[in-house]
């Protein structure tokens, strides 16, 4: 027997070395030089933009470049249009001192360079910035001769962040590294209101507009995207919008998408010929909107069909969001549709949700070829970072599995965004990395991505620290905040991020227990750029613990009584208007609005007052300049005048930084006044951020209601020393 | 071949010859001037290292009715990243005369005329009407509002020190005398100064440039001289010394 092991041991160690010795290599790099020359076809740009990748990266390696190459061996770029997917890729060995990297289009090629990168020089790009970017140093490389080839599973990758903006850029620069570059493969967006702009057909074709309330709705400015649809039943309209795609399309043979997203909102015609595609009884589904799935889509059928007569491999989203959520039954989709669900996924933690959503999604799963998803993250507005990324990366497989192949993520990580704010900060740690690594392939194992990703990062003796800490935040977001009331008030399309009141149900210990995680995170990582990022991770985390330990405090604040608030710190009375006073106004409903009333305000004195216009928000604002730590008490009379049931009075206290810069939506508070025709109070008390000095802005508004107006009155602002 | 079928067969390749771009080549060491640092690399491949200035060997005639564009790659080897390289042309009058960006590159909202004649020795100038005008353009005189002046070589080269109204009119002031006599009711205005060269596409390291097209930017253009420059802006720390590439340099000139 015991020979018998040994034996057993020298036929396997002999076959092991007979298996390497048969593994032919190919040598890019001997002794930190460059063996190989890069060839590129003449005149491809594509071609030689993915040789400069791979060049680039060996430069950084090993400070050697492409002229400086010695020896005859050849790596050569080709694109074969036609026989690969556009987006995939081959590496093959023709020869022993050739390499054919061999791309199915612009973005293939660019992504096989990418591949080699990752696969066999060790890059990673862990997060945006140049911290964020590992190059390992490496003397010798040699790739082992096997064909390989690769393509995406989902066809369309995008981690959305919004336009192309200088607060944004970092990000912008560095999701392409993964893989999830433009263009995409469909064209996904509110888009019928910029086919049908009334500056074109309005004299022509009136007719193009829908009727709402018994009469002909022409769009105007603010609102020519939104609560306005064309008229679905028009024949005349189909046909405008199938001349407007094929003239696109012969214009540009790169073009055979097109989205034919509804405009954002209601707006529906209610013409009788529209009216036949409602449904019986005209009652709200169950995300509360009336629905015009059928409408829609017999709409976007005759579109499609019009269109793959002349162009058969075009391909058309619509959305299934809104008033079009539900998938009609027995209706038959033109195969080049593809809906757009529009769903955040994060509410799949809760089973009930999920399987109304699995409900939603095979109803279009049935109709539909193929299917896109739409999802938000709205990572720069969470105050606690989002991680999901186990949560997300099952999420991916399961959708893979019914038919999804195109995933559309509203993410928006750093900058400027919709929701006010300029996050500069990268506070998700893997969670990016992780989604655009699984968006290509999503049957690869996650963990081990992320190890690799907390490893390379901030090296072996630190990673489980780091890891403990996302996977700690992790575990909030999917197993602690579905019991918050947060979560029960948020069941819609997305997650409200600008509400942070998930932060009542974290735990005592947890920040406490994240930030020990990460002080050991920079005890053990190496030094150089592991140590450097460590302590990114750090302060990332810490401003992140900042400001929601200001959200809790500031919540407290809110619930002191009257008594708590002593010393005057502002009074306003508006006897004698309103000097000093800016006008806040939306920046796309600009207009006067504001005026002032010497006899009709609280007690007959003089008062400030907003009129009402088109339910658009708007209202008048003081800055103040704030250096000591505070508590506030802001009290305010106001009244509503000829104003609809659902105006909104509000008042907020916003504080800006030093330069004036709006902080995070966190560190914004608002009461919202009820609807009242006599003098009510408005009241709200709120602290000082933990950045000063600052600014204080302080806003009377209204919203909501189309007519009438509503009058503020004695402003008080007290003040408390903060404990 | 019957007559009409030879008809035919001329007019398809009179056609093709017609359509057919003519192309300026300069993928040859001796398409660029004589101290060109040029080097061949491959085939077709010009690399250049360090902070040059290539000029094209020829001149070459320009038509405002056709389009110009360069064709072939451009790009600097990585290991320069921050490092600009640009590819243009320098734009030369029907004498082959280098066109100034000032002679030709008119400010229209500053057009007036001169109300009060100018000596040679006086630091100021009264015109018109002053509210366009601006302490950075240089002043040309003997201008036509239609503009058939340009290039204008008519040009008190000095910048506005002082722009004031007066009851005459708008005094603009000069650190000197501005050198020249000039009569009242002269067509007058400011232009824009800038460099020498105009540049098709401007790139930095990681980036490839190809297609560039480019069209007259100065009035009275008849021929011009191309022009790369790279390595301009210095040598960052950490960076090497930047090495620009042209793959198949060459323009194409299409109807």
């Amino acid at each position: 027997m015991k020979y018998g092991k040994i034996i057993f041991a020298i036929i396997f160690l002999s076959g092991i070395s007979v298996v390497n010795a048969a593994e032919k290599l190919f040598s890019v790099l001997k002794d930190g030089n460059l063996t190989v020359e890069f060839i590129t076809p003449k005149d491809d740009k594509a071609c030689l933009e993915a040789s400069m990748i791979i060049e680039k990266y060996i430069y950084k390696s090993t400070g050697k470049r492409a002229d400086a190459a010695v020896g005859k061996a050849k790596i050569c770029f080709q694109i074969e249009k036609g026989k690969m997917d556009p987006e995939g890729f081959r590496f093959s060995f023709p020869s022993a001192d050739k390499m054919v990297i061999t791309g199915g289009g612009p973005n293939g090629i660019k992504y096989a360079a990418l591949d080699f990168c990752e696969r066999f020089l060790g890059v990673r790009f862990l997060y945006p910035g140049p911290a964020g970017e590992h190059v390992p140093k490496i003397k010798d490389l040699n790739i082992p001769m096997k064909e390989y080839s690769d393509a995406p599973k989902f066809q369309t990758r995008t981690l959305g962040s919004g336009n192309r903006h200088w607060s944004r850029q970092r990000y912008q620069d560095w999701f392409p590294l993964h893989r999830g570059a433009m263009p995409y493969r469909v064209d996904i967006g509110h888009n019928l209101y910029k086919m049908f702009p009334p500056s074109k057909y309005e004299k022509t074709n009136p007719d193009f507009y829908p009727i709402i309330n018994g009469k002909r709705y022409i769009p105007r400015p603010p609102r020519l995207g939104l609560h306005w649809q064309p008229c679905m039943t028009n024949p005349a309209v189909v046909k405008e919008a199938i001349r407007i795609i094929c003239d696109a399309f012969a214009k540009n043979p790169d073009l055979r998408t097109w989205g034919l997203g509804q405009n954002d909102g209601d707006g529906y015609c209610e013409c009788e010929n529209c009216k036949k595609f409602y449904p019986v009884p005209d009652v709200p589904h169950r995300f509360g909107s009336k629905d015009r799935s059928l409408l829609y889509l017999q709409f976007c059928n005759k579109i499609a069909e019009g269109v793959t007569k002349k162009y058969p491999e075009a391909t058309f989203t619509v959305f299934a969001y809104n008033h079009t959520s539900i998938a009609p039954k027995n209706f038959k989709l033109h195969p080049s549709l593809i809906p757009v669900i529009t769903y955040d996924r994060l509410n799949w933690v809760d089973p009930e949700r999920k399987a109304k959503d699995m409900i939603r999604q095979s109803s279009w799963s049935a109709i539909a070829k193929n299917v896109c998803w739409y999802d938000y993250f709205y990572s720069n507005q969470y105050v606690l970072p989002r991680v999901t990324s186990h949560h997300v990366a099952r999420q991916l497989r399961e959708g893979y599995n019914l038919r999804v192949r195109h995933i559309y993520i509203e993410h928006l990580p750093l900058g400027i965004s919709g929701f006010g704010g300029n996050e500069q900060i990268w506070a998700e740690g893997p969670l990016a990395y992780l989604v655009l690594k699984m968006l290509w392939n999503p049957f690869q194992d996650e963990d081990k991505i992320l190890n690799d990703w907390y490893v390379t990062a901030v090296g072996p003796k630190a990673a489980p620290y780091l890891k403990s800490c996302f996977d700690r935040i992790e575990d909030f977001w999917i197993n602690k905040m579905p019991k918050s009331a947060w979560f029960k008030r948020c069941a819609r399309t997305y997650l409200v991020p600008t509400w942070h009141d998930y932060l009542n149900v974290i735990d005592k210990d947890f920040f406490e227990n994240c930030s020990k995680d990460l002080d050991k995170v920079c005890e053990l990582a190496p030094e150089g750029d592991c140590k450097t990022r460590a302590e990114y991770f750090r302060s990332a985390f810490q401003n992140r613990r900042n400001r929601c330990e200001y959200w809790i405090q500031n919540q407290n604040v809110r619930l002191h009584r009257a008594d708590a608030f002593t010393k005057l710190f502002f009074k306003e009375d508006f006897n004698k208007g309103f000097d000093g006073w800016g006008i806040y106004e939306h920046r796309k409903y600009p207009g006067t609005f504001v005026s002032h009333t010497k006899k009709d305000g609280y007690k007959n004195t003089g008062a400030a007052e907003l009129r009402c216009r088109q339910g658009h928000t708007g209202g008048i604002e003081k800055t103040f300049r704030i250096s000591q730590p505070m508590n506030f008490r802001m009290e305010v009379k106001y009244r509503c005048v000829g104003t609809t049931e659902k105006v909104i009075p509000y008042i907020s206290a916003e504080w800006c930084d030093d330069k004036n810069e709006i902080l995070h939506s966190v560190f914004y508070s608002d009461i919202h006044g009820v609807y009242s025709e006599d003098w009510s109070t408005a009241v709200f008390n709120f602290t000082t951020p933990y950045q000063l000095p600052g600014n204080l802005r302080i806003r009377l508004c209204i919203s909501g209601s189309t007519k009438g107006k509503v009058q503020y009155d004695d402003l008080i602002i007290l003040e408390a020393q903060k404990k | 071949m019957n007559l009409k079928k030879m008809t035919a067969a001329l007019f398809i390749a009179g056609a093709a010859l017609c359509s057919a771009a003519e192309v300026y080549d300069l993928s040859r060491i001796e398409d660029w001037a004589k101290k060109s640092p040029l080097k061949v690399h491959g085939n077709g491949i010009l690399r250049a290292t360090g902070r040059v200035s290539l000029f094209s060997a020829k001149i070459y005639p320009y038509d405002a009715k056709k389009t110009y564009t360069f064709k072939g790659m451009y790009r600097q080897l990585p290991g320069s990243d921050s490092n600009i390289f640009r590819i243009g042309f320098l734009p030369l009058d029907k004498d082959k005369k280098l066109i100034e960006y000032y002679t030709s590159h008119p400010n229209i909202a500053t057009e007036t005329v001169l109300v009060k004649a100018a000596a040679a020795t006086d630091n100021f100038i009264v015109i018109k009407d002053g509210k366009k005008w601006n302490k950075s353009g240089l002043v040309a005189y003997n201008t036509k509002p239609d503009r058939s002046d340009l290039p204008n070589k008519n040009i008190i080269r000095q910048v506005p020190k002082t722009i004031e109204q007066t009851a005459e009119g708008w005094k603009i002031t000069f650190a000197r005398p501005i050198g020249i006599a000039i009569p009242a009711g002269t067509g007058i205005r400011q232009h824009y100064q800038g460099g020498r060269f105009r540049f098709a596409g401007n790139g930095t390291g990681g980036q490839v440039l190809s297609n560039m097209q480019f069209k007259m930017m100065d009035p009275g253009m008849k021929y011009f001289q191309v022009i790369v420059v790279s390595g301009a802006n210095g040598i960052k720390p950490g960076e090497q010394i930047p090495v620009i590439e042209m793959r198949k340099p060459r323009i194409e000139v299409t109807e």
